[in-house]
């Protein structure tokens, strides 16, 4: 079957995590099987964020899931700090997976209102007691380790230990989500939307914290979101998926100012401008993306796409080098021209003259208010 | 000359809660002309869904009251008779939802939905009626009209589904038309074609309309006028372009400043607003806004500022120490020099650190 490709893979020996030919079907009823990632693969360096981004459908959940092994995916390897996962069984796999950690979409919902904050943060610990492993230093009580997660997620132990989830706000939430993530003391730090049901304003504090935090602990990022903007916000290198394959991986600013895959293009070119007098160019793409039951043979974008030809539909593209420096899963690439939404926004320096962001960027302080 | 199509006059709604009286819209007006667009902007329970809820007259009467004037085409619908009113909302004025199921019935096909409301208001006979339908289908952009209007809305994708939406809310070609964060379900790519469309069929019918987001940049490209909204407010209001070249408010600006912006690097550090947003159920006297702001000084929570009049420039905003001006800008340097402002926010240079 044709996947498409591990041209793009770093030497195992430098990432750590990779992900090779993942594949992944779901049960769909009447003896029907809907196919929700064929051939992903792509891997993380440490310390490095990997930003996955594409519209709601093509997989970047099941892509996290399958990486934690919930559930096991068809096929494909998932290798983390030189352990391939998919070999692993019961108590070892659950333990090698507390390196792996995962914050969601919902976080209100992602935690057990009838338990107090404090006991939530804790949980992992009582699981593991010989957790924090090797980034804890020193072994400090559990206690300890709920006050420095919650602290470090601006949140005072004493303050809001004994609350319960109900009391807090949305952003509050995640917080409380991201400290108990790193009570174990991962090393993976999986955020699957975490910002998307967040309004704007909280939406910053909790970007910005992700970046201190890994900053911090040195943490490995695979992010999720379908806002390209925020993905650009926080990526290293982003990787972008149509209909569980991926179309376009590499290295954000390459990505997202050059994009060489149709697709990225086209959804660069649908993001809605911060600028009144950006020109607003016609309809970039048309119709929805096709029902996973009815993937497209060959490339799986060509129902949409202007450039398809012949061979689109005959052959799937396979991952290879783009003149930017990352790597395109396309017959026909785009030449490497700046994209459509990055030529037309207005630039820098005048977005700092009308807002005078260089003397405000320090007015407010990065925690919560008292 | 054009008269407004719609004139909203010191609107206020309250709800009754268990935790007493909610206003979840305060004293809002403002006036759109045939063809123009307004946009409002706001972050969630800022009142915007509340204010046209208002203006279209759709909240429970026993749990919520409103006041304030609603002039429609000069008449002024919220005194009408029932008998008048009915023939007023889908007919002259409609809306669309952030989730078309608001709009859509799951158990009647698509066809029979558009052509029921020109069959009730228009009194067109079926046959005529079910024509108009695939008309209107296929003005919204959906593919294979004929299969379509037999289908139900579960048949159809999400963008389809808002398509049809928008199908039924024009069908009797209204002159206003609220469309309520009509694309905050849908993936960008889909978001795009139904702005686009919007906009098309406002310019086609020269209807007013107004549209509502909670994204500054939903609203930049698509308006001719801005208000936006926080806590059940219009906080500021200027035309489009105006409002994004001058943000006096401080938190238009800051909710600006807090946004990702593809434009940027990655990395670009954001700025954010700290705290959230207050408890309409409880708001404290003073500017709703100050326990947020970096400009906060004593009068702000003392007084409630009101909206100015600044009719030069039609750019209005409800500030004592407004952004750009030399008193804002004063305001924030004693706040600086002293590590905090009134409402006790604290200014810290190590911002970030710890
Ligand atoms: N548990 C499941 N059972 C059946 N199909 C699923 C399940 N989870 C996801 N899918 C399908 O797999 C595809 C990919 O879904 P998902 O990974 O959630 O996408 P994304 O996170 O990018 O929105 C979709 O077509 C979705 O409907
Ligand atoms: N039916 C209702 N009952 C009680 N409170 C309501 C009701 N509808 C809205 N509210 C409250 O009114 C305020 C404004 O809500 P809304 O207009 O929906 O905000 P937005 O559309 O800006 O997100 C919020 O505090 C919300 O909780
Ligand atoms: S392979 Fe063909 S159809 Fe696919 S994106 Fe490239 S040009 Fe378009
Ligand atoms: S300066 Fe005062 S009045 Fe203006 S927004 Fe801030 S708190 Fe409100
Ligand atoms: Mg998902
Ligand atoms: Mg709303």
């Amino acid at each position: 079957m044709a996947g498409v490709g591990a041209a793009h893979l770093r030497p195992t020996g430098e990432v750590l995590l990779q992900a090779t030919d993942l594949h992944v079907r779901y049960p769909a009823g009447r003896g029907r099987r809907v196919s929700a990632l064929s051939g992903v693969s792509f891997d993380v360096a440490e310390g490095e964020t990997l930003g996955l981004v594409g519209e709601s459908g093509c997989g970047k959940s099941t892509t996290a899931r399958a990486v934690l092994q919930l559930p096991r995916p068809t096929s494909g390897r998932v290798v983390f700090d030189g352990v391939d996962l998919t070999a692993l069984r019961g108590e070892e796999l659950r333990r090698v997976r507390t390196g792996v950690q995962m914050i969601f979409q919902d976080p209100v919902s992602s935690l057990n209102p009838r338990r107090r904050v404090a006991d939530i943060v804790r949980e992992g610990l009582d699981i593991w007691p010989e957790r924090p492993g090797p980034r804890a230093g020193g072994g400090p009580s559990a206690t300890d380790r709920v006050r420095a997660v919650l602290d470090s997620v601006g949140m005072d132990l004493d303050e809001v230990g004994d609350r319960r989830p109900h009391e807090f706000s949305g952003g509050q939430c995640q917080r409380i989500c991201i400290a108990r993530a790193l009570a174990l003391g991962p090393r993976v730090l999986i955020c699957d939307e975490p910002v998307s049901a967040l309004d704007v304003s909280i939406q910053a504090q909790i970007l910005n914290l992700l970046e201190d935090l890994k900053d911090r602990y040195g943490l490995t990022m695979l992010f999720i979101a379908h806002d390209l903007a925020v993905v650009k916000s926080i990526s290293d290198r982003v990787c972008v998926m149509y209909l569980g394959r991926i179309c376009e991986i590499g290295p954000t600013d390459a990505v997202f100012d050059r994009p060489a895959h149709p697709y990225t293009a086209a959804l660069l070119a649908s993001i809605p401008q911060l600028d009144p007098a950006a020109e607003g160019g016609e309809d970039v793409l048309r119709g929805d993306p096709p029902s996973p039951f009815e993937a497209p043979s060959g490339c799986r974008f060509r129902t949409r796409c202007d450039r398809a030809a012949d061979l689109c539909a005959e052959q799937a593209p396979e991952l290879r080098p783009a003149p930017s420096g990352q790597f395109v899963a396309c017959h026909f690439p785009l030449p490497g021209e700046p994209a459509p939404a990055a030529a037309s926004v207005p630039p820098l320096e005048r977005l700092d003259a009308l807002h005078d962001t260089a003397s405000a960027d320090r007015a407010y302080p990065d925690r919560l208010a008292p | 000359m054009n008269r407004p199509v719609l004139v909203v006059e010191e609107l206020h709604t309250s709800f009754a809660t268990d935790r007493g009286e909610l206003k979840a819209v305060d004293g809002v007006s403002f006036s759109l002309r045939g063809g123009r667009t307004l946009g409002v902007v706001g972050e969630s329970g800022s009142g915007k869904s509340a204010t046209a809820r208002s203006v279209m007259d759709l909240l429970p009467a026993g749990v919520s009251a409103t006041t304030g004037r609603v002039l429609l085409d000069g008449r002024d619908v919220r005194s009408l008779p029932r008998s008048q009113s009915r023939h007023v909302w889908g007919v002259e004025a409609s809306m669309v939802f952030q989730n078309p199921a608001g709009s859509l019935n799951p158990v009647m096909q698509v066809g029979r939905q558009i052509a029921e409301g020109l069959r009730y208001h228009r009194r067109m006979p079926r046959r005529a009626a079910m024509r108009r339908a695939r008309e209107l289908l296929e003005q919204v952009g959906i593919a294979d009209p004929d299969r379509r209007l037999r289908e139900y809305p579960h048949q159809l994708s999400g963008g389809m589904r808002q398509r049809a939406a928008i199908a039924i809310a024009l069908a009797c070609e209204p002159k206003l038309l609220i469309a309520d964060e009509p694309t905050t379900a849908l993936d960008v790519t889909v978001q795009k074609q139904i702005l686009d469309l919007l906009d098309r069929l406002r310019r086609q019918h020269s209807m007013a309309m107004i549209l509502i987001s909670h994204d500054l940049g939903v609203v930049a490209g698509r308006t001719d006028e801005v208000v936006v909204m926080y806590a059940g407010r219009i906080v500021e209001q200027a035309p489009t372009p105006r409002l994004f070249a001058v943000m006096r408010h401080p938190y238009t600006k800051a909710l600006f400043e807090s946004i990702p912006k593809v434009a940027q690097p990655s990395h670009t550090r954001l700025r954010i607003i700290p705290g959230r947003p207050p408890d309409l159920a409880a708001l404290p006297g003073g500017c709703a806004f100050a326990p947020r702001c970096a400009h906060a000084r004593p009068r702000c929570l003392a007084e409630s500022p009101a909206l100015s009049a600044d009719a030069a420039a039609e750019h209005r905003f409800a500030c004592f120490y407004p952004a750009g001006t030399s008193d804002g800008e004063a305001a924030l340097a004693a706040n600086r020099d002293a590590g905090r402002t009134a409402a006790g926010l604290a200014l810290s240079d190590a911002a970030g650190a710890a």
